[in-house]
């Protein structure tokens, strides 16, 4: 197992627009050990969603080498790429991105149903990660009867469901007060603690700060 | 591939019950050609069971000879077609040079009104036969005794009644022995006939019987219209012979067309069975039709989801759904809500084809092979329309699933 989780070499990523091409990475360069908690950060418009969106394998880069956990994921199709999210992947969104008119407990659960996991393990590990997240009161509630930091709880236990090697957190806080934003970065701590590598892609520095690494995008570069 | 077949079932319920009234009208057409196909089926096969049971009870293998054919042959108006009497020159020429038909009758039918003493019948069916006749056409004597060589020969007014004429005249009275009124002339009933039951609609038991030669004697014209029945253990043969004597019997020439018909139940029951057939296609064309509309309607309201739903699909890809299962979850939900149209459709389809059986008074039976076509055909139907949605929502880039909406 190789010291470093992710690998970035020059990764850039265009975009075509109006017969040109919008330059949304010109040149990610870092590494990330595991175990670490790090944040990504950077203005609006810097290209953090995008890189997420290529450390999670959502998208491809246009040219570059990344390297996740010793597999250059370049080289992989489309199921296997779909296979790195649902096992060495957990994201947690801005907007939580939960199913709607599904309880926590099912959408918590989903992942596993794509990892083909008994229904009773699913059950039983769906309520393990709510109660960790602090939300055995809540199982049953629809997304639509959740508050925006319950939401988000929801989503990080999602994440966890199928064990993944690290969590994949675009702006976690965005939507929410300094309170809630505050009980959710204490639980992704904890994760770490516990030996989760985190990522944070976020714009603030107050949630940068928390993290033990912080690595600057500035118009789509980025180095450690 | 089991969980996600009861995931995709869960989710495409679901969407079925949050949208009633869309999900109906788009299983509408779907509804409809399963129903149809249910219903002709049923109602076909219903009919086909009383024809049958009819035409033997009519006396199998006769062959009538008359001036007008039941059918008519493709293409040639009967009006055209020059035809000429049937007369009492023929049944005489038949009875000297027929040698393979088993019994010669001859039957001349009229309608009259009839009564005894106060109650009155109109427009009856009068069948004025030879003997041969009771054997050829299946007649039977339920009570009484049946016409004899000698009332024809003696020009008896004597008669025979069916089943609905007894009832309707005479109330449970015993008729035999009564003298009834047929068209102003007195006849008396010797016997009253075994039930026939019912011929397309038609009551066959509201009939009287009376010899052939008072037929004649009252209504002397009527030699003119005569019916000759022959009974035949080789009726293609008898067909040919008959068709002979005719041609002989009305000096017809050679290359002069027959202007006579030769009719059979087996030509009649072919020309029924050339109608049903024909019937069933048309009917299987709007019912394949019906569901061609519907298999559209599902294509447009998955196409409808598959957009309401980007981002559900994006969420599906990120926590690790493979294309293949995501073509699978909008695959499942397509044939579910068809096979909800289906099950519908087959007993709304099942309850219509009940209910017309008992209106008609048709035997009803359901083919399980119909209920299984229209079960297989909604399931198709949702697999082939369902496939292209399926297949755009399976192709769709998470990314964009994700940032959309
Ligand atoms: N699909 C696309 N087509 C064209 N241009 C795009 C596309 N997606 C992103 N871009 C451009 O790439 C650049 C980086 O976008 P990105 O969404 O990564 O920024 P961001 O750092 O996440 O910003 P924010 O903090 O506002 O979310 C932007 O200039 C954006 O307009
Ligand atoms: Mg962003």
């Amino acid at each position: 197992m190789s010291k470093y989780i992710i690998k970035m070499e020059n990764i850039i990523r265009e975009y075509p627009f109006k017969g040109g091409v919008v330059k949304a990475l010109r040149g990610a360069n870092f590494k990330i050990k595991r175990g670490e908690c790090i944040s990504i950060m950077g203005p609006s418009g810097s290209g953090k969603s995008t890189l997420m969106n290529v450390i999670g394998c959502l998208d491809r880069q246009t040219s570059g080498t990344y390297i996740l956990d010793n597999i250059d994921v370049n080289t992989l199709n489309t199921d296997e790429r779909a296979d790195i999210r649902k096992k060495i992947i957990g994201f947690v969104f801005q907007s939580y991105n939960l199913l709607p008119k599904t309880s926590a407990l099912r959408n918590v659960e989903m992942p596993m149903i794509y990892a083909k996991m008994k229904r009773k393990t699913r059950l039983e590990r769906s309520e393990e990660l709510l109660g960790l997240v602090g939300l055995s009161h809540r199982i049953h509630h629809l997304p639509s009867e959740m508050s925006g930091g319950e939401r988000q709880r929801v989503s990080i236990a999602r994440s966890l469901a199928n064990d993944p090697d690290f969590i994949l957190a675009d702006e976690p806080t965005g939507n929410l007060d300094s309170v809630m934003s505050a009980e959710i970065m204490k639980i992704l701590k904890n994760l770490n603690d516990q030996g989760k590598t985190i990522i944070i892609v976020t714009h603030e520095a107050e949630i940068a700060n928390q993290t033990q690494r912080v690595l600057h995008l500035r118009d789509g570069i980025i180095t450690d | 591939m089991i969980e996600l077949l009861i995931e995709s079932l869960r989710v495409s319920l679901d969407s079925v019950k949050a949208n009633k009234l869309r999900s109906f009208l788009t299983t509408l057409g779907i509804i409809i050609g399963v129903m149809t196909i249910i219903i002709v089926v049923s109602i076909i096969d219903g009919l086909e069971s009383q024809v049958m049971s009819t035409f033997s009870s009519l006396g199998t293998n006769v062959i009538y000879v008359q001036r007008r054919g039941w059918i008519m042959r493709g293409g040639s108006d009967w009006r055209k077609t020059r035809t000429n009497y049937v007369d009492m020159n023929d049944y005489y020429k038949m009875q000297d040079l027929s040698t393979t038909a088993e019994e010669i009758g001859i039957s001349i039918s009229n309608y009259k009104n009839i009564k005894y003493i106060n109650e009155k019948l109109e427009m009856i069916n009068i069948d004025g036969i030879s003997a041969s006749c009771m054997s050829i056409q299946n007649f039977e004597v339920d009570v009484g005794l049946t016409l004899s060589e000698n009332d024809i020969k003696m020009k008896k007014n004597v008669c025979l009644i069916g089943k609905d004429i007894s009832d309707n005249l005479f109330f449970g009275a015993n008729p035999i022995g009564k003298w009834l009124t047929i068209d102003g002339n007195k006849f008396l009933i010797k016997g009253i006939l075994t039930e026939k039951g019912s011929f397309f609609g038609q009551s066959q038991d509201e009939i009287v019987l009376i010899p052939y030669t008072v037929m004649l004697k009252y209504y002397p014209t009527e030699k003119r219209h005569i019916t000759i029945l022959l009974s035949s253990n080789d009726p293609e043969e008898t067909i040919e012979e008959a068709r002979w004597v005719m041609r002989i019997s009305h000096s017809l020439k050679q290359g002069d067309d027959d202007d006579f018909s030769i009719n059979t139940q087996d030509a009649l029951m072919e020309q029924w069975k050339s109608l049903t057939t024909s019937i069933f296609l048309v009917m299987i064309a709007i019912g394949s039709l019906s569901l061609m509309v519907g298999g559209i309607g599902i294509m447009n309201i998955m196409l409808v989801s598959v957009s309401e739903r980007t981002r559900e699909i994006g969420i599906r890809k990120s926590i690790g759904a493979r294309n293949k299962e995501i073509l699978l979850q909008f695959l499942f939900e397509a044939m579910t809500v068809s096979l909800v149209g289906g099950v519908v459709g087959i007993i709304v389809g099942i309850s219509v084809a009940f209910t017309i059986s008992k209106v008609a008074h048709l035997p009803f039976a359901i083919q399980i092979w119909s209920v299984l076509t229209g079960f297989l055909f909604s399931l198709g139907v949702g697999l082939f329309f369902g496939i292209f949605p399926a297949r755009k929502a399976a192709k769709l880039d998470p990314v964009e699933c994700l940032r959309y909406e």
